[in-house]
């Protein structure tokens, strides 16, 4: 089975520190380290923040996880925070039982993620970012 | 023939550059067909010949105007044999006037009057053959004549030398790709038994307790993480584990190694499951960086078997969980209950990962059943999920079976779902057999 990952950047004019993106396809070892490195190439060096939209990802293995995992060390070095909206029952069943709620934002809705960030923005960088930074 | 040594070794030289290019007893070759056709027409000359020289042969790689199934000559001296000795072109006007060719077979066979020849010489100075003009009637060759000859013999072997570099290119291409190959299946190999070193070849004899497990590959080609063990510990207590690692491939089963031996090496150490959890946590978070994590989920339990003789017979069991699918306590009356350590986060996340302990008592005929994500994660080719509440009603069903029952069912299970798995599954299952009825003499 050759799985397919698609990505659809939505920005918010309201949050340019955020990086808005809908996952959508079947995310596994096969695509995973495709996807982080271009979820990086977009992110840009004022965004601290990432929202994932995963209502259209339909199947996520460990080591799509795993992505999620290495994108949120990124992020969080940055002083902000990974969402993760609109999980399948079997996603959040998984987030549940392995304790992975409590690494990352997750909310019910890309909406809510949004709002969430507006009421309380996270704190700005907590370091300069130096040129040695991957 | 009186050859010098000299020749000799000039001649073995010029042979080894003949099979370099590779051409001779080759179909033919439009190229070198249309070459001779326009020699034939500019020179108006009936017959005209691309010739390679072997050994003892003159073979033609194209011709024009020679009677059918002339496809090589004798290496006879004074026409095409002799021409291969020169380094520029070489004319015979009236064959039947020319001491060197007038004793040629050829002149009497063919009627040969005419015969000229540029030779094609390669780059490093080696005569492969000879691009011949030949004519039934006695004809001289102008300067301007003698120079189109030797830019069409120059013609030749710029096809020659295309052609060997396209036949260089291909043979490295298949090389490449054979190396590939040989280098594809090494690694899978090398998976395959190092996952092969990931679980127990057979598991230890436990008194008093059955025992059986399975090991379910979804794909030859990449190897899952799954893992699983139970051994001996010095206070009499036995210790098991089974769980996943992320991931696939080498790097997966490199990782799970670590797991094992770590896993192994901290309940040797520790009494306490959580604090093996807690040992295998720091190692992992030692190992991988935080930028890349590499995590995994497991049960790890210890257990004690009641001494031989003490009735009713009993099993009891603490085990800890990381991140990992419940386990399946399979009650003898049918009863199924989820054993699920309360906390525990994935193994190689963080500091603190709060692992805690569930307890169970197995009386005679119950079992405990572990098993990895692969088996519940299962999609069936209708892109159905086998899911948690099937494997309950599945291990319902195995009330008061025998481990190895209990496996093999679950394998049937795994095996019905053909190429729809996309996960390696691994199950250990643990039962109290009932007392062997008494029987009475």
């Amino acid at each position: 089975m050759t799985a397919a990952v698609h990505l659809d950047p939505h920005p918010d004019d309201t949050l340019p520190q955020t990086l808005v993106i809908a996952l959508s396809g079947e995310l596994d070892y096969t695509n995973a380290e495709e996807l982080r490195a271009r979820i990086l190439a977009l992110l840009t060096a004022e965004q601290s923040c990432l929202v994932l939209d995963l209502a259209d990802l339909t199947f996520c293995d460990s080591t799509g996880i795993r992505i999620f995992l290495a994108l949120r060390t990124v992020i969080i070095d940055r002083g902000g925070v990974v969402s993760l909206t609109d999980l399948h029952p079997r996603l959040d069943r998984v987030f549940q039982m392995t304790g992975l709620v409590h690494f990352f934002a997750v909310q019910p809705t890309r909406a809510d993620a949004l709002a969430v960030l507006r009421a309380h923005p996270p704190g700005a960088a907590a370091r300069p970012r130096l040129p040695a930074d991957g | 023939m009186d050859v010098r040594q000299a020749d000799l070794v000039a001649e073995e030289r010029r042979m080894a550059s003949v099979h370099r290019y590779a051409v001779l007893d080759t179909p033919p070759d439009g190229a070198f067909d249309r070459v001779v056709a326009l020699a034939a027409l500019v020179f108006d000359v009936p017959v005209a010949t691309v010739s390679i020289v072997d050994s003892d042969r003159i073979w033609f790689k194209a011709q024009h105007g020679l009677p059918d199934g002339i496809g090589q000559v004798d290496r006879d001296p004074g026409l095409w044999a002799s021409a291969i000795t020169r380094d520029g072109p070489y004319v015979v006007p009236d064959a039947l006037l020319d001491p060197r060719a007038s004793g040629n077979p050829l002149v009497r066979a063919l009627g040969v009057r005419f015969y000229a020849a540029a030779p094609i010489v390669t780059a490093d100075g080696h005569r492969l053959g000879t691009i011949d003009i030949i004519d039934v009637r006695p004809r001289e060759l102008t300067a301007k004549q003698r120079t189109m000859l030797t830019e069409l013999a120059a013609m030749v072997m710029e096809q020659l030398e295309l052609r060997l570099q396209t036949i260089t290119a291909v043979r490295a291409e298949r090389k490449l790709r054979r190396t590939a190959e040989i280098e594809q299946r090494r690694l899978q190999t090398l998976a395959t038994t190092l996952q092969r070193t990931l679980v127990p070849s057979a598991l230890p004899d436990v008194p008093g307790l059955e025992l059986a497990a399975l090991y379910h590959t979804a794909s030859a080609d990449l190897v899952g993480g799954d893992f699983y063990d139970i051994f001996h510990l010095a206070d009499g207590r036995w210790a098991f584990f089974l769980g996943d690692v992320c991931g696939k491939g080498a790097e997966a089963a490199a990782m799970t190694s670590l797991v094992r031996y770590t896993l192994r090496a901290a309940a040797h150490a520790d009494p306490d499951p959580i604090g093996v959890l807690q040992s295998l946590n720091a190692a992992l978070l030692h190992e991988y960086s935080p930028a890349y994590p590499f995590y995994c989920t497991v049960l790890f339990g210890v257990l004690t078997v009641s001494a031989p003789g003490v009735e009713p017979a009993a099993v009891e069991v603490t085990l800890a969980g990381g991140g990992h699918p419940p386990a399946l306590t399979v009650r003898a009356s049918g009863t199924v209950e989820q054993v699920r350590p309360v906390g525990g986060l994935l193994v190689g996340l963080m500091d603190n990962p709060n692992f805690a302990t569930a307890r169970v008592r197995l009386a005679p005929g119950d079992g405990l059943l572990l098993y990895t994500d692969g088996l519940t994660e299962a999609r069936t080719p209708g892109g159905h999920l086998f899911g948690d509440e099937r494997l309950l009603d599945l291990a319902a069903t195995l009330a008061g079976a025998r481990a190895p029952d209990m496996a093999d069912a679950i394998m049937r299970v795994l095996t019905g779902f053909g190429p729809g798995l996309t996960d390696d599954t691994a199950v250990l299952a643990l039962t109290l057999p009932l007392p062997s009825p008494k029987v009475s003499s």
